[in-house]
């Protein structure tokens, strides 16, 4: 089943969801923004830092080239020189003029800690770089002992001497001081050109240690990862703490000026916008949620309250009462509503009134009707209760189908169970066990998504009974006819016999009784007694019971029906003329067809008599067509017709235009029935002027439609 | 619903417990303390290098726990040492690696004393005063005992080395003081006489020189740090005294030849360290050393590298201080990079000496 989601909690959750994440987003992106501002701010004031303190730094080695250069040009001819550099520049500590091979031969310093000259500083790394033939040399940070301090040195050539100038970056040291963050830590580091810290305000001691720090996170996440210029993040020497910045290196000497700033303080200053804007949203979401929390209880009372009008309906309380809506829109709903209700209530009576309607006629009707499915029963009519002898209901309901079935029956109902079916006759079993006769038809239809069978039963047990005695006074009425024939077929033998037994007395009493006419008058009344006891078995076959489903010749059995009424239709003149001329098989009861036949004949006959046919040629004609399997047996009178008013009843039980004497009303009735019934055929009747030896005549026709194909064996009853 | 909250809840809580995790992550804390500015720098630099250096070889690590390697400058002063050492164990630094020199080392033995779980290991400090003492001290650095001098005086008698003169740092007397007294102790045990004389770093060079001039002096040693004794040296030769001259264990260092360029051609030395050795571990060291550092390790440099090894392996198996002391003198042997270096009861260590003469700016082994 699809899962069902609660419309209440799916808007809420939308709203909520959506005024929470919505200033969250925003939020974000300001504050990303405000971030990235920020950092570009940053970036760009640390670059105009840092090309400030490089062209600084490029001014103090241009300027000390200057004065290499002057001490080179001046040094020997001034003796005071040296003196003078040193006095006048803050940058230069002191100088050195060293021989060829090392020696102190000149030499000025701010503080002299035990130098004199002839010192041998031939070990020294400023004089040997040049010794090796460099022009000049920037040395990395070392301890200087001249004046015990940590010193830069910048070394050249002065023809056969050698020039060492102690530097210490005051200006550039005074002018780092001037750019401070805003924790007031000092933004500039320099090192060196081995990772020596030459400059950190913060921290002078490192200066003092000649830390080295090539192997910090400063010279690996920053100067040897990133591009001049470029900003990282980097780890404080030893610290976890970071530092964001850009570096540059000088080229002449391979210093490396850093400018940086504690990231944290970075993200320290953002953090009180950012906890700014965390406020704003935070209010902004708690206002937003309240007037959701309260829209939404307005809204979702309304809601409830329809749906509490539509619970209520749908429970069939169409009397609650429907309240007016806070919303024009539900308001409309709610009069939608009401209407609705009121439509309900109204449909609802109708339809109480269309089951109850239905329920009586249901219950109204001549038919049993049983629900059932897969065999078992679920519900039945009041018809189908009594039918079957119960009391009530629910004594039915759960019950097999079959067992309601008469054993005789079984097979049948068996192979009809899983169709629809047509009308059927079979035997089935009341409570009581007694069987009776029904006719049953069966339907398939769905009922609550289930295929279900509906089985209406009809008892037509007295209907059985009363066709049985309709056939009993068929068979009645067919003897007195039968009676009546014999009496005819029998009078003329009788007559013959009394006539030549007569003749035989009186020859003898006249003493003339010849033999010859002895032996012929005893053959004229042996051929009678015989042609009697022909007629005997005749009638004596006819009353047979006829059960068996045999093959017969239609040709023959219309003679042998003409045989049997032949002397009543003689004495009538009634001109019989049977045109069928060859052999017609089909399936059926012989005696029961033989009876067909002679009601129809012995019809026209009393027709003859009834509509006082004067005519001469009173005509009965038989004739047979066949096409394909189907037989078409007609059998005509000239005896004037029936009368058109009554034509369509003459094949119903009791009906008679013969007067009581002479008709029972059942002779056309039981003909119909045999042949629609029993041979499966069809029967009908009509007027018809036809011309028979250039005469016209007028009269009925019968004609009787039957299929020469083998049928299903049928039960006779 | 209820999936979603379990889910953050689990979330929550499996992030706490990480988070909690990671922050009970335990971490040895080790000190470093030396003279790192100045003029004392040379030695307290070249032992901070020997530190890192075996330390790197960890990566900082002991097994599964962080070193945080935390370092002091005492600046040669009492009171800034004083100020390293007790802001090192307010900082709850159990393992001090210093100090390098012997004032500084008295300093801090005095303070760390006063604790039961504080050890000060120094690499350097080689003063006599520190031996057959049961206390929080523990060195690699051989004391400045008669002993240790017995074939500094072997050479002297062979050279027929008689008159002698020394010059001391008053700025490190625990040391320098210590160093004069044990050698002339072993000198006159060997039936010599005493000093001539013993004279001050302090005082002007010329001063010195003159006291020196004006007496037969075979032989001027000079207990002070790298650069003095190397502008000593400088100053006595252009000035020309041509006495042979001995230098301490103190001063011999690379900055030694090279402040004192040609001047200290010549300069005697006795020494537990061969720059020559062909020990395997030495070599390794040295090539490591000058790989980090480009430049050649120092006595120093190697003692401090023994030192932290040391207290590294025995942190391996018992990462509690206070049993740092008592595992390494239990163990006893400990395997340097020239050769076995062997504690005794007290903490102190003996080596073997050579007797080294600078030649052609190298340090060279005479003997």
């Amino acid at each position: 089943m699809k899962k069902r989601y609660s419309l209440k909690k799916l808007i809420l959750y939308f709203l909520i969801t959506f005024s929470i994440v919505m200033p969250i987003v925003i939020g974000i992106i300001v504050s990303f923004n405000f971030y990235n501002e920020n950092i570009n701010t940053l970036k760009h004031n640390q670059k105009q830092i840092l090309k400030q303190i490089t062209i600084e730094t490029q001014e103090l080695l241009e300027k000390i080239d200057s004065v290499s250069k002057y001490i080179s040009r001046y040094h020997g001819d001034d003796i005071s020189i040296l003196k003078n550099i040193v006095e006048t520049n803050d940058n230069i500590t002191s100088i050195l003029i060293l021989d060829k091979k090392g020696i102190i031969t000149d030499f000025f310093a701010e503080d002299n800690a035990n130098i004199y000259k002839g010192f041998d500083y031939s070990n020294k790394q400023y004089f040997k770089e040049i010794v090796n033939g460099k022009e000049f040399f920037w040395s990395s940070l070392f301890f200087s002992t001249i004046n015990e301090s940590q010193s830069l040195s910048y070394s050249f050539k002065i023809k056969d001497k050698i020039g060492v100038i102690f530097i210490k970056l005051t200006d550039i040291e005074s002018l780092i001081k001037v750019f401070k963050n805003s924790d007031d830590s000092y933004m500039i580091r320099m090192y060196d050109n081995d990772g020596k810290v030459i400059l950190n305000p913060d921290k002078p001691e490192l200066q003092l240690r000649s830390v080295n720090e090539l192997s910090q996170s400063v010279f690996i996440d920053l100067i040897h990862k990133v591009k001049p210029y470029e900003q990282s993040l980097f780890f404080k020497e030893n610290s976890s703490a970071r530092d964001f910045g850009m570096y540059v290196t000088i080229e002449q000497t391979g210093w490396s000026i850093i400018v940086r700033e504690c990231y944290e303080n970075i993200l320290s200053n953002l953090k009180n916008i950012v906890i700014s804007i965390v406020l704003t949203v935070l209010v902004f979401i708690v206002i937003s949620i309240f007037i959701i929390v309260r829209i939404n209880k307005i809204l979702f009372a309304s809601l409830d309250n329809l749906e509490s009008i539509s619970t209520n309906i749908a429970q069939g309380k169409y009397n609650s009462i429907i309240n007016d809506s806070y919303f024009e829109e539900f308001g409309g709903l709610i009069n939608g509503f009401k209407n609705m209700q009121h439509e309900i209530k109204k449909r609802e009576i109708s339809l109480e009134k269309s089951v109850e309607s239905f329920e009586a006629l249901i219950n109204s009707t001549m038919e049993g009707l049983v629900l059932h499915e897969n065999g078992v029963c679920f519900d039945a009519n009041e018809v189908a209760v009594k039918l079957f002898g119960y009391e009530r209901k629910d004594e039915l309901i759960g019950k097999k189908i079959l067992d309601f079935i008469a054993p005789s029956s079984l097979e049948l109902v068996k192979s009809k169970m899983s169709v629809d079916s047509n009308p059927y006759e079979i035997k089935m079993v009341k409570k009581d066990g007694s069987e009776i006769e029904t006719l049953v038809q069966g339907k398939f239809f769905e009922m609550n998504n289930k295929i279900v069978k509906a089985s209406a039963v009809i008892d037509i047990t007295d209907i059985k009974e009363k066709e049985k005695l309709l056939f009993q006074q068929s068979k009645m009425a067919s003897m007195g006819e039968m009676i009546g024939n014999i009496a005819h077929q029998w009078r003329q033998p009788l007559s013959t016999i009394s006539t030549a037994s007569s003749g035989m007395k009186f020859q003898k009493e006249f003493g003339e009784l010849k033999d010859e006419d002895f032996t012929v008058s005893m053959d004229a009344i042996l051929k009678s007694t015989q042609y009697l006891s022909n007629t005997i078995d005749d009638f004596r076959n006819f009353f047979n019971a006829d059960k068996q489903l045999v093959k017969f010749d239609v040709n023959r059995l219309i003679k042998k029906s003409l045989s049997l009424i032949d002397s009543s239709l003689k004495s009538y003149f009634i001109n019989v003329h049977n045109e069928i001329n060859e052999e017609v098989i089909i399936y059926g009861y012989k005696n029961e067809f033989i009876q067909a036949i002679m009601n129809i004949i012995a019809n026209a006959r009393d027709a003859f008599l009834t509509n006082n046919i004067k005519e001469e040629n009173k005509l009965i004609i038989i004739d047979l067509k066949r096409n394909g399997s189907t037989v078409l047996l007609s059998i005509q009178d000239n005896a004037g017709g029936i009368s058109e008013d009554i034509i369509s009843k003459i094949f119903e039980p009791y009906f008679t235009t013969k007067h009581k004497s002479r008709g029972t009303g059942i002779g056309l009735y039981m003909t119909h029935q045999i042949i629609t019934e029993h041979l499966e055929g069809e029967i009908n009747v009509k007027n018809e002027t036809f011309m028979f030896e250039n005469k016209r005549y007028k009269g009925a026709k019968f004609t009787i439609k039957l299929s020469s194909e083998i049928k299903e064996e049928k039960q006779i009853t | 619903m209820k999936k979603i909250i379990l889910f953050v809840v689990v979330s929550i809580t499996l992030l706490l417990f990480m988070y909690n995790t990671n922050s009970k992550s335990e971490s040895i804390k080790i000190g470093f303390v030396a003279g790192l500015s100045g003029k004392y720098s040379s030695l307290g630099t070249n032992v901070k290098n020997g530190v890192l250096l075996a330390l790197d070889e960890v990566d900082y690590k002991i097994g599964d726990t962080k070193i945080e390697f935390i370092q002091k400058d005492d600046k040669q002063d009492s009171h800034e040492a004083k100020k390293a050492i007790n802001d090192l164990i307010n900082n709850d630094v159990k393992i001090i690696i210093g100090n390098t020199t012997s004032s500084m080392s008295k300093t801090s033995i005095n303070i760390v004393n006063k604790y039961k779980d504080v050890l000060l290991f120094s690499p350097t400090s080689g003063s006599n005063e520190f031996s057959q003492k049961k206390d929080n001290f523990i060195r690699t650095q051989v004391a400045n005992n008669t002993q240790r001098f017995k074939h500094t005086v072997d050479y002297f008698k062979r050279n027929k080395i008689k008159n002698i003169v020394a010059v001391y740092d008053e700025n490190n007397l625990a040391y320098s003081k210590d160093f004069i007294d044990n050698l002339e102790k072993a000198f006159v045990n060997k039936k010599e006489k005493k000093f001539i004389t013993s004279l001050k770093m302090g005082d002007p060079f010329k001063s010195i020189k003159d006291k020196i001039q004006n007496k037969n002096v075979d032989l001027i040693v000079i207990v002070a740090n790298s650069i003095d004794s190397a502008k000593l040296i400088q100053y006595l030769k252009i000035n020309g005294i041509k006495t042979p001259i001995m230098g301490s264990a103190w001063a011999r260092s690379q900055d030694f030849i090279e402040e004192g360029g040609k001047a200290v051609e010549g300069v005697l030395f006795a020494s537990s360290y061969d720059n020559a050795s062909k020990s395997r571990k030495f070599l390794s060291f040295s090539k490591s050393f000058e790989k980090k550092y480009n430049m050649k390790p120092s006595v120093f440099s190697m003692q401090a590298y023994e030192t932290t090894k040391i207290v590294l392996n025995m942190l391996k198996t018992d990462k509690n201080p206070q049993n740092l002391k008592n595992n390494i003198l239990r163990k006893k042997l400990h395997e340097g990079l020239q050769g076995d270096i062997i504690f005794d009861q007290f903490g102190d260590v003996s080596r073997e000496f050579y007797m080294v003469r600078i030649k052609n700016s190298k340090y060279q082994r005479i003997d």
